[in-house]
């Protein structure tokens, strides 16, 4: 196991190495001037300040060295400061993880919650209304708009009725992690959220389970006598854990790139709306802070996928 | 976004800003205005604040933008407008003179004013607060002290006190001399530096009286958790993301708060505010024009409508004159003509749904520097357009739009933010019919203004807004044919001699006097408006929504800070129904 | 998404003679199942009606995607106007001729940014599967790469530097969309280049690009396409949701996510312009869908769940 995480952590450095690159370069792709835009609210500054601050950025170097500096100080977990808060880049990205991680945790389980025990349904029922209802309802949440299912909620549950709060993270006053008013407020965005998984879980645990239930091994079991719960406890349930881990990744996907919408739509103080708020201020320090941790995050999520699925499959070897 | 971006259109945020210091106001207690009946007022409470904006700093020195809403509730200017003239009128300074040769300014400091620590407060936190601005190694407001008298020495660290700049013995006497003549000097040394800090919370990261140039306050941690206090509020905490709750200042010295607790939320957009408005979630937000009809409706009688015309910004199109692709916005009738061919009145009457007054040059009609005659008001006429385009030497296409003397097609871009594209589509379909062909652009209010620079000629027309001032030097930015360097405003090259000699002796004088101003900044205004520099639009009405519950809430023409959201002008007096 | 070892790729079946035998098979499998036959009527229709913008608004609505009334700002839906049976915007523009407009716009960012990942992935893909070794590596880089980055944050990214028209839209989503096809490709190769029919083809001389054109191509390229299809619906998505965030394509040319994204605005004032934008591309997303699981159940049902969601 030790060698499957040191070989799964290998791996992970060209993809970490071409992340980097490509925000490097995309970045300097910029046809404006980042001197002009951080000093753009002062009328009176001088060129000789301008000068300054340009050889201070370092953005005098040739790009290469400027690429090598760059990688040395992410290294280092230093992305310069913004522009715009006059704050180390990496200080405002600590501050919104925590909150975005919370959310597409929550969105990550509800999806989850709803959506295996309807796909494993689907299978059972393979063919019948239920099956077909299922069906329906995933292949329109695939459909619909991820802003729209916001503005609906909020439109409809926040102002027409009046049942959940329109957004924000907590009333003021009450700013602790877990306590009953954030779980209010993440109603939500957790559950539009989790719209995505709910489309894509059921399709493919269906498929999954379906299949095992055809496997020789259950047939065998069936016909042994056991009763058909214990059937679906022993195996089935355990055998589709294996597709549900290799879905992690893609629904992290979805939930990471998703926040910078549902942020925005329910004002969630996360990466996502930081990231958006970044980018329309122009403020690129940010932007490509954001940008290359919230892709970190993404490997290192699914080299721990990659760790529970060689955990649950006794079948991988995990030196593969 | 900023509110004034939500409620208009991209905004220059103007740093340096005078007024008349010919007759300085020394006596008045500012605050007084629009108090009310306050003998059965409530005391405690929670007041929310609802803002389309996010807050970036806390520490002055670093923030030029509208994180002012909360750092001004403690670290006031020295001297304040008046809200309801704009006037420069007393603060933590209760008075100051000038020298007659303009040179010496004396702020006289009130007595007995206490941070909200308890530690007196006096001169020398101002002159902290200037020379830890001067050695900041960011230079968003350093250059407002450059005339000061010692600015490089100290700033190179050849001093270890800006020699310019003594506080008297007692700390209640701050004298300033300056190199060189400045109308403006009371304002731009009052205001141009943010707030005053707290110089014994700061000593610690940033020691003035050193020659060590290499400390600064850029990073000292009390940026973002601002110590002491000598305005009404203190702050308390700072959720990143979601709100800065602050607590009433005891010490305030016109008397403490009567609301126990003053939060500032922060959404992600106008409409999210909007909705929170009438959820109550929040007891006070601003509210777009177009959605006054629904809010009120919404609100079940649970808020209150509060409009005020103000007088620190306005909307308007600017024509570049040097813009390669369209040649023909050097020549004033094609202007004019542009001017001609836009209803104005319909604009304001139905996109922002009559919430505007309608602009004529760079002051409202209430100002001194508006000219008593010769200010064309261009009145929307077609025929007149078209014949202004035709004298100009244009020529009717067989399409419907004019040609231009070299033969090519009047055709160009209009750009604007977001918030600016209404209007914007109205323009495009109006100028279509006078025979000029649009292509709009929106953007981001960044990239707004990195086209626009100066030093940029690729822009034709520009929807977008600029804030003024109480004093008509405001101008001075916009249309000096100086004002065109880099990051500079006179974004639509406007060269005309006169105006930028008049506009260079009403600032630097030598003359400071009421009369010579006025009669100077008249005739700005009334070239410019002939000239038809800007195809001028409206100033927008401020419109918020307040509790019903919430008492002494009013609005001012000035009492809005050039970042739009702060009516802090009697925040001590509020308070709210149990 | 990511590591290319854990899924198990279903290999294609052998060459087929004839491809319009191929295709036969798919409809007539498709023949009983109502819900995709529902989709492609209502797809078709669509496409119809975006191609006949131009006339439609002329003959009928008379009035152009620009043409404003401003006093008829917000107007309800009403029958006795045809331009405004779906009522009016901000700016009193008729909102069905809008919506004609944007389908026109939505649907060629979809479609021309399926072709180009479809081109891409393909082109990658088989080329990876078919020469391995280092081109094989670099591709696998990418990918990985590429998928690791949320494709919403590459594009507010780029959209920050870079004014997007529908045609350069197109074409960037096109070019970060090809990752799931050009992995499917790639695996599809692996398993054929090892085929008897292609070895058979290496020994008489066949060139690689021969091999590549003539024998794996065909083979893989129905289901690509299908592939390809689902993607569009993806495309639309990422395209409304971009320019919710206003990074996408600008006003006044009107797409179903800046008619959203300016409905936002004044979800009071007419919830029917929220409500109408938002249903289009659903159904438009829904149909697509629907057609491509048909498609693909009738070519082989074990490609259920392959292929992803953006935005």
């Amino acid at each position: 196991m030790g060698r499957f995480v040191a070989r799964r952590l290998l791996q992970a450095i060209p993809t970490i190495f071409g992340i980097m690159l490509l925000t490097f370069i995309l970045t300097r792709l910029s046809p404006s001037d980042p001197v002009t835009l951080m000093v753009r609210t002062n009328p009176d500054i001088t060129e000789e300040d301008r000068a300054a601050l340009r050889q201070a950025l370092g953005l005098n170097d040739p790009l290469p060295l400027q690429f090598v500096h760059w990688a040395f100080s992410v290294a280092r977990l230093d992305f310069g400061d913004s522009f715009n808060y006059h704050r180390p880049v990496i200080q405002l990205i600590a501050e919104r993880i925590p909150n975005t991680l919370q959310l597409s945790i929550t969105s990550l389980v509800i999806a989850l919650v709803i959506a295996v025990p309807l796909g494993v349904l689907a299978a059972f029922y393979r063919g019948s209304a239920l099956d077909q209802g299922i069906r329906t309802v995933s292949v329109f949440l695939h459909a619909v708009p991820v802003f729209f299912l916001g503005l609906l909620f909020i439109l409809f549950f926040g102002i027409q009725w009046r049942l959940f709060p329109v957004g924000s993270m907590n009333v003021v006053g009450e700013s602790c992690a877990w306590c009953p008013d954030r779980l209010w407020h993440m109603v939500g965005p957790a559950i539009v959220g989790a719209a995505g998984g709910i489309a894509l879980i059921p399709r493919v645990l269906r498929t999954e389970v379906l299949e095992i239930l055809n496997q020789d091994f259950i047939r065998t079991a069936r016909s042994k006598g056991l009763r058909e719960r214990m059937v679906i406890v022993r195996h089935v349930l355990r055998n589709t854990l294996i597709p549900i881990v290799t879905l992690f990744g893609g629904i992290l996907t979805i939930l990471v790139g998703g926040s910078v919408i549902i942020e925005q739509v329910f004002n969630w103080p996360g990466l996502g709306r930081l990231l958006f708020e970044a980018a329309s201020n122009k403020d690129y320090p940010l932007v490509q802070a954001a940008v290359l941790v919230t892709s970190l995050l993404l490997v290192l999520s699914y080299i721990l996928r990659d760790l529970g699925y060689a955990a649950v499959d006794p079948r991988i070897k995990v030196d593969g | 976004m900023r509110k004034l971006l939500a409620m208009g259109l991209a905004i220059i945020v103007v740093a340096a800003a005078c007024q008349s210091t010919s007759t300085p106001n020394a006596s008045g207690t500012a605050g007084a205005g629009g108090s009310g009946s306050s003998a059965n007022a409530a005391k405690g409470g929670r007041l929310i604040q609802g803002v389309a904006t996010e807050i970036t700093s806390l520490q002055p020195l670093l923030s030029a933008d509208d994180s002012e809403i909360v750092w001004s509730n403690f670290y006031p200017r020295i001297l304040q407008n008046n809200p309801d003239t704009g006037e420069l009128g007393p603060g933590l300074a209760q008075s100051y003179d000038i020298s007659s040769d303009g040179l010496t300014i004396t702020f006289h400091m009130r007595p007995n004013v206490k941070w909200s620590d308890g530690v007196a407060f006096d001169g020398n936190d101002y002159k902290y607060t200037v020379e830890a601005t001067v050695r900041a190694k960011k230079p968003i407001r350093k250059p407002s002290f450059n005339r000061i008298v010692g600015f490089q020495d100290y700033v190179d660290g050849k001093t270890d006190s800006m020699a310019g700049l003594t506080v008297s013995s007692d700390g209640l006497t701050v004298t300033v001399k300056l190199g060189s003549t400045l109308c403006t000097v009371a304002r731009a040394l009052a205001s141009a530096g943010g707030g005053v800090l707290p110089m014994h919370s700061f000593m610690k990261y940033f020691n003035n009286k050193s020659t060590d140039i290499t400390q600064t306050i850029d990073t000292a941690p009390l940026n973002d958790a601002p110590p002491a206090s000598v305005g009404p509020w203190v702050f308390k905490d700072w959720q990143k993301g979601v709100s800065v709750t602050m607590t009433r200042n005891d010490n305030y010295w016109k008397g403490a708060p009567l609301l126990e607790e003053y939060v500032v939320k922060l959404y992600s957009n106008a409409a999210a505010v909007k909705a929170a408005l009438l959820t109550g979630e929040i007891t006070i937000a601003p509210v777009e024009p177009t959605d006054v009809a629904e809010v009120t409706a919404g609100s079940q009688g649970k808020l209150a409508i509060n409009k005020q015309k103000i007088a620190t910004n306005y909307n308007y199109i600017g024509w570049n004159e040097k813009a390669p692709k369209a040649p023909w916005l050097a020549v004033p009738e094609v202007r004019q003509a542009l001017w001609y061919g836009l209803d104005v009145k319909t604009i304001i009457a139905k996109v922002i749904l009559g919430n505007g007054s309608q602009m004529y040059t760079h002051v409202p009609q209430e100002s001194w520097a508006y000219p008593a005659s010769g200010i064309s008001t261009y009145d929307y006429n077609v025929a007149t357009a078209k014949s202004l385009l035709e004298k100009a030497g244009a020529k009717m296409g067989g399409d419907g739009i004019y040609r231009w003397t070299d033969g090519s097609v009047m055709q160009m871009r209009l750009e604007s933010t977001q918030q600016g594209a209404p209007v914007m589509s109205v323009a495009q379909e109006q100028y279509k019919a006078i025979g000029i062909k649009i292509d709009t652009i929106t953007e981001s209010a960044q990239a707004l203004f990195e086209r626009n620079d100066p030093t940029n000629f690729d822009h034709e027309g520009t929807l977008t807004g600029n804030s003024v001032s109480p004093d008509p030097d405001g101008a001075y930015i916009f249309f000096n044919a100086n004002q065109q360097g880099k990051a500079q405003f006179n974004w639509f090259h406007y060269v005309n001699a006169d105006v930028t000699a008049k506009l260079e002796s009403g600032r630097f004088g030598p003359d400071c006097s009421q009369a010579t101003r006025k009669t100077l900044y008249q005739a700005v205004n009334k070239q410019i408006n002939n000239d038809a520099v800007y195809t001028w639009l409206y100033s927008p009405v401020s419109i918020m929504f307040a509790s019903t519950k919430l008492h002494n809430f009013g609005q001012k023409p000035y009492g809005i800070s050039t970042s739009g959201e702060s009516w802090d002008w009697n925040s001590e007096k509020l308070w709210l129904d149990k | 998404m990511s590591a290319p070892a854990v899924t198990a790729v279903p290999v294609a079946r052998p060459a087929r003679k004839h491809r319009e035998g191929f295709w036969w098979d798919a409809l007539y499998g498709i023949r009983h199942d109502p819900a995709t036959v529902a989709a492609i009527a209502v797809l078709a229709t669509l496409i119809v009606l975006a191609l006949a913008a131009d006339v439609l608004s002329d003959q009928i609505f008379h009035t152009g995607y620009t043409n404003q009334n401003l006093l008829n700002t917000w107007g309800a839906p009403s029958l006795s106007d045809p331009k405004y049976w779906l009522g009016a915007d901000n700016l009193g523009r008729s909102q069905i001729v809008r919506l004609l407009y944007g389908a026109r716009v939505s649907l060629f960012i979809g479609v021309l940014g399926a072709l180009v990942s479809l081109g891409m992935g393909l082109s990658l893909g088989v080329t990876a599967g078919y020469f391995r070794g280092w081109w094989d590596d670099i591709v696998v880089w990418l990918v990985t790469t590429i998928a690791n980055i949320p494709i919403l944050f590459l594009l507010i990214l780029v959209g920050l530097y870079f004014r997007l028209d529908p045609l350069s839209l197109s074409i960037l989503i096109g070019m970060l969309g090809w990752l799931g096809i050009a992995n499917f490709a790639r695996g599809q190769t692996l398993a054929l280049r090892d085929r008897e029919f292609i070895q058979a083809a290496r020994t008489v001389g066949a060139s690689p690009v021969r091999i590549m054109t003539r024998h794996v191509l065909p083979n893989i390229l129905p289901l690509m396409i299908v592939l390809a299809m689902v993607d569009i619906g993806g495309i639309i998505l990422a395209e409304s949701a971009l320019s919710y965030l206003g990074f996408g394509i600008q006003p006044p040319v009107p797409s179903w996510g800046n008619m959203l994204s300016l409905s936002a605005q004044y979800y009071f004032l007419g919830p029917h312009l929220i409500i109408v934008p938002g249903v289009a591309i659903t159904l438009t997303v829904l149909c697509l869908y629907l057609i491509g699981d048909g498609l693909r159940d009738a070519l082989d049902p074990r490609l259920r769940g392959v292929g992803g969601r953006r935005g």
